[in-house]
């Protein structure tokens, strides 16, 4: 089954799962029905996030009934993709300038659109931490990339007060991040770090020059 | 989560050694959070047969992928090259859905033959499914039952003009073809 990104409530889930079941009435060689995904992760601090454990109470209950009804017990399966991973992840980048226009202080970083497309591409909110000055008294900033094309992370947004140097975290990157991530500009890729049981490894290097005229044919 | 939950989680990972060690732009990714996520939903839903299949469209490193297959994870591939990563990781065929959009029939077909299982969003593909393959490969078919969900209007894609998944309201369609193809 298909919905969309970001099921908020269980009501909208089992109005889905509601017309699957009807649907499914009609195929004798069911082994299993599967519910997508969508469900929701916090990206603000207000967000309504999807209640699994409400979610999985309702959809079991339904769902029991449904095997009833169609004789067997069949499997129940789910494609998270933002559930698993998204609060898992961050994006490091540092701030190479700090430039004062008219009416804005604008944090400049080293990244952009090249390798978090999503406040740009879907006008995402990415809660953003200065991670050097965590104490710093609170300023309101405009966090933009280096890509020569529209590409800013967050406007008007507080930190505690951004210093060239510093470093921020872009949270929720763990979901379509890395893998939206492109070389425009000629850029390179970000490198990539698991951290398991406190121990960070390194799971994908930095690109190099070479990543960037590999398949390039000269003639 | 709440975002401050994710703000302490991030800062206990000592950040400050791991940019010093690598550098930025970084991407980290916490395991042990990947994980609790997995437990957690394998917990929500515990009073049913549940199969989790990561959308590895998230997040592709193989390194990822493994840590999931470990937990007991399947996965939902949208493209053969997903697919090929899968296997590689170590993912048994028949624990990966291959679930594509307006691709191929041959992506289809080469993903039959590695083994995997094929979900199928569009009608015209169902047919050629059927002409292929009769009942000798069991598919699935992915539909859409028209629930506008999706936090921006961007990823809404169950609306009745989406290019997403057959529509709840073809069913009859469906069944005419699984009938004559005797899918």
């Amino acid at each position: 089954m298909h919905t969309g990104s970001d099921i908020l409530d269980s009501g909208v889930f089992v109005r889905a799962a509601d017309l699957l079941f009807d649907a499914a009435v009609s195929f004798p060689d069911l082994e299993f029905l599967d519910f997508g995904s969508g469900f929701k992760v916090a990206y603000k601090e207000d967000d309504v996030t999807t209640d699994v454990e409400e979610l999985g109470k309702v959809i079991t209950e339904r769902f029991h009934s449904f095997c009833k009804e169609y004789g067997r017990e069949l499997e129940l399966w789910f494609e998270p993709g933002k559930f698993l991973v998204s609060e898992s992840g961050a994006l490091l980048v540092n701030v190479n300038v700090i430039k004062q226009t008219t009416a804005t202080v604008f944090a400049g970083v080293n990244s952009g659109q090249n390798h978090l497309i999503r406040p740009m591409f879907y006008d995402s909110y990415h809660h953003i931490i200065n991670i050097s000055n965590p104490t710093g008294t609170p300023r309101i900033y405009s966090v933009v990339g280096y890509i020569c094309e529209t590409d800013t992370f967050a406007v008007d947004r507080k930190l505690n007060k951004v210093r060239e140097g510093d470093t921020l975290a872009i949270l929720n990157a763990g979901a379509y991040g890395f893998t939206m991530s492109n070389n425009y500009n000629s850029r390179l890729r970000p490198a990539e770090v698991l951290v398991l049981d406190g121990k960070p490894h390194l799971i994908r290097k930095r690109e190099t020059m070479d990543d960037i005229t590999r398949n390039m044919v000269e003639i | 989560m709440s975002i401050s939950t994710t703000i302490s989680r991030l800062q206990s990972l000592s950040l400050s050694k791991i940019i010093e060690e690598f550098g930025t732009p970084l991407y980290i990714y916490d395991g042990n959070k990947i994980v609790s996520q997995y437990k957690r939903l394998n917990d929500a839903f515990s009073g049913v047969k549940l199969k989790v299949k990561y959308a590895l469209k998230a997040c592709n490193n193989i390194n990822i992928l493994r840590l999931l297959l470990k937990q007991g994870s399947g996965l939902d591939a949208v493209s053969i090259q997903e697919v090929q990563l899968g296997l590689m990781a170590g993912f048994s065929p028949s624990e990966i859905l291959f679930t594509p959009n307006s691709v191929a029939f041959d992506e289809l077909v080469a993903a039959v033959e590695l083994g995997v299982q094929v979900n199928i969003d569009n009608i015209s593909l169902l047919e050629q499914f059927g002409h292929k393959y009769g009942s000798s490969i069991p598919c699935c078919i992915r539909i859409n039952p028209h629930i506008v969900a999706g936090g921006t209007s961007h990823i809404q894609t169950g609306h009745i003009d989406s290019k997403f998944g057959i529509s709840i309201h073809q069913m009859r369609h469906v069944l005419r073809i699984i009938e004559k193809e005797k899918l």
